[in-house]
């Protein structure tokens, strides 16, 4: 039984009469304990849908069909309030950058504190004590003693625990952490994927993790949803989408990354821009870009086609394969 | 042939109080450090951020005056000539930046920004500025008619290419590479980098690349130097430092990196704390707060840098090694 469901999720953004689609029919899930990547390039419609779950999508984004199914319920008909009580309490989000994420007036104890107030009935000075564990946990060294710290007093990694601290805290069911890592150093970066993984053996956290490192999916990931222009390509295990990637879009992402143990002088390269999404390709929207494409890509959208166990690939050199 | 020489290069910002501007602390951005780029040879440079890989690169190109030390291009030194001069010599020292969005003036078209290193180095007589441009665009994978854009109408790989196209028209010997790809989406990348690379073949050129993306430095550079808090800790072949790293930083910067593949399981290292901040360097090896080898002669004494040949070192522990081997 998964835990989140999202289903045929359309958001889409009205700019002076023109519809740009960033998310255009995304479904997946995730289930208890699981860790599920979302991968795609910038513009691919990653972060929105995050925000759409979140129920924060920025205006002049709006919802335009789907179902995002949570506990039994559609979080897409809840009311604002309904919201607030479930966000940061049983869903709740980590942001690329730290810095900007935190507030520099407030000491970062108080801000970790808010949630437990706002979300649980307890007094501020239980609060307090569960923040400090909290931070403790984190891995912030001396937490009783920089309870009263402000954000501007720590280091770019201490933040990015903060962060952490104050999205677990609740201890929600569902943790999405948007290109955690991204501003970081790689040495902070190991750290950072350390204290995830520990978090999710102790509190059998759902990771959505929205990434477009394929070295931090190797790393994390037990599913990956590879994203283009606002449409899942592929869906499928960590281990098949290193080992065996179906669609023309994942493979060439692959072996796009220079790699270490690769001695080749000139890299592989994807022809071509992302398009704009204002004038998206009619049927595939890879199909620009691809160099597989047939007729039937320049006309028709593919469906997602289950092609094996627990995967999942939206072209059209697969259709008929199914199982 | 060497085209770039640095000697002991140190570079301090100093921290002031405000109005008075009395000297309170004394930032050691880049303290003491030496190398060399032969012709057609790319030295990438990595490091956490606070190691003075930046400022290392605008050093290079006089961008920023040193506290002491030499930048030597063709054995001149650069930071002793007149600007007047120096002027002159700008041409062969080019810069390609991080951020193509910022790096272009949004209300030129390409042809203004093309054309303005043109003019101002003489490089091509005025009459045949458009074609120079159109050469120099079809050369970056771009058309002619792309000339008459502005850079808001490109996408990031397009403006870092027009970048590129700008820091070749002077014809450059060197060029700083200051994270050019760092910004970019993965398949966007490495169509930038296998740019950069044909462009070197062609008019052999010598890149200074400053990157943290391991995977991608050891793709493009023929020499690798690591930089911890504004010295350089271990340098050497491409080779060498990625599959046999000696100093225990770069071990634990190489363990750090992520690979994109599930079935390689690395031995992580895992570094205590995190930079120290170069206003208060630590005493003795600056690494030696977060190393786990730390010995005692570590707290008190500095590694001297070890070369043999092309590869040097700066560790105590690798000292000891080197004298049990020989």
């Amino acid at each position: 039984m998964s835990l989140l469901e999202v289903k045929g999720l359309k958001t889409y953004f009205t700019i002076e009469n023109e519809v740009i689609p960033a998310v255009d029919g995304v479904s997946f899930s995730i289930d208890e304990g699981e860790i599920v990547a979302l991968v795609g390039e910038s513009g691919s419609g990653k972060s929105i849908t995050a925000m759409s779950i979140m129920g924060l999508v920025p205006k002049p984004g709006k919802v335009m069909e789907g179902e995002i199914i949570f506990n039994n319920e559609n979080l897409l008909h809840k009311k604002e309030k309904e919201m607030c009580k479930i966000r940061g309490n049983e869903v709740s989000m980590v942001y690329q950058n730290p810095m900007s994420s935190l507030n520099p007036m407030i000491p970062i104890g108080n801000q970790v504190a808010e949630a437990l107030i706002i979300h649980q009935k307890i007094s501020k000075y239980e609060a307090k004590k569960e923040a400090i564990k909290m931070m403790e946990l984190v891995g912030i060294p001396d937490a009783s003693s920089r309870y009263k710290d402000y954000p501007s007093q720590f280091s770019g990694g201490m933040r990015q625990r903060i962060m952490i601290a104050m999205a677990i805290v609740c201890q929600p069911k569902i943790l999405i952490a948007d290109e955690p890592t991204t501003a970081l150093d790689v040495t902070i970066q190991a750290e950072i994927l350390e204290l995830l993984k520990s978090l999710i053996k102790e509190y059998k956290l759902s990771i959505l993790l929205i990434t477009h490192d394929l070295g931090v999916v190797a790393e994390m990931a037990d599913r990956v949803c590879v994203m283009y222009c606002g449409k899942i390509m592929e869906d499928t295990t960590k281990a098949n989408l290193f080992r065996n990637p179906l669609n023309p879009y994942t493979r060439r992402l692959i072996k796009c990354i220079p790699r270490a143990d690769d001695k080749a002088d000139i890299l592989y390269t994807i022809g071509g821009n992302v398009p704009h999404p204002s004038d998206f390709p009619k049927g595939c929207r890879f199909s620009t870009r691809c160099e597989e494409v047939i007729e039937r890509c320049k006309g028709e959208t593919p469906p997602l086609i289950a092609v094996g166990e627990k995967h999942q690939v939206r072209c059209w050199l697969y259709h008929g394969e199914e199982e | 042939m060497k085209i770039i020489e640095v000697i002991d290069l140190k570079k301090n910002f100093s921290i002031t109080t405000p109005v008075l501007e009395i000297e309170k602390a004394v930032v050691k951005a880049v303290n003491g450090v030496s190398f060399h780029i032969n012709q057609g040879e790319t030295l990438g440079l990595v490091g956490e951020s606070g190691s003075g890989k930046t400022t290392t690169g605008k050093l290079l190109l006089r961008l920023l005056e040193p506290t002491s030390g030499k930048v030597l291009l063709e054995g001149r030194d650069i930071s002793k000539i007149k600007d007047r001069e120096f002027r002159k010599i700008r041409k062969d020292l080019q810069v390609v930046f991080q951020n193509p969005y910022s790096a272009l003036d949004p209300k030129m078209t390409i042809e203004d920004i093309m054309t303005q290193p043109l003019t101002i180095h003489k490089i091509v007589p005025p009459l045949e500025f458009k074609k120079e441009v159109v050469r120099l665009l079809n050369l970056v994978g771009l058309s002619a008619k792309d000339a008459k854009k502005f850079p808001h109408e490109f996408s990031g790989g397009q403006r870092q290419r027009i970048g590129i196209a700008r820091a070749i028209a002077t014809k450059p010997k060197f060029i700083v590479c200051d994270e050019p790809v760092s910004a970019l989406d993965v398949s966007i990348q490495s169509q930038i980098l296998n740019l950069l690379m044909e462009l070197q073949r062609e008019f052999k050129l010598s890149y200074l690349f400053i990157a943290h993306g391991l995977n991608v430095i050891k793709h493009v550079s023929n020499r690798v130097a690591v930089m911890y808090l504004g010295k350089i800790v271990e340098m050497g072949d491409a080779e060498t430092i990625f599959n046999e790293p000696k100093h225990p930083y770069t071990q634990a910067l190489m363990s750090a990196s992520t690979v994109p593949d599930p079935n390689i399981k690395r031995e992580r290292i895992r570094l205590r704390d995190e930079i120290p901040s170069p206003i208060n360097l630590p005493k003795g090896c600056a690494f030696h707060t977060r190393c786990q080898y730390c010995m005692d002669v570590c707290k008190i004494e500095e590694p001297p840098l070890i070369t043999v040949e092309d590869y040097c070192v700066s560790c105590h522990l690798v000292k000891e090694s080197i004298a049990t081997s020989t």
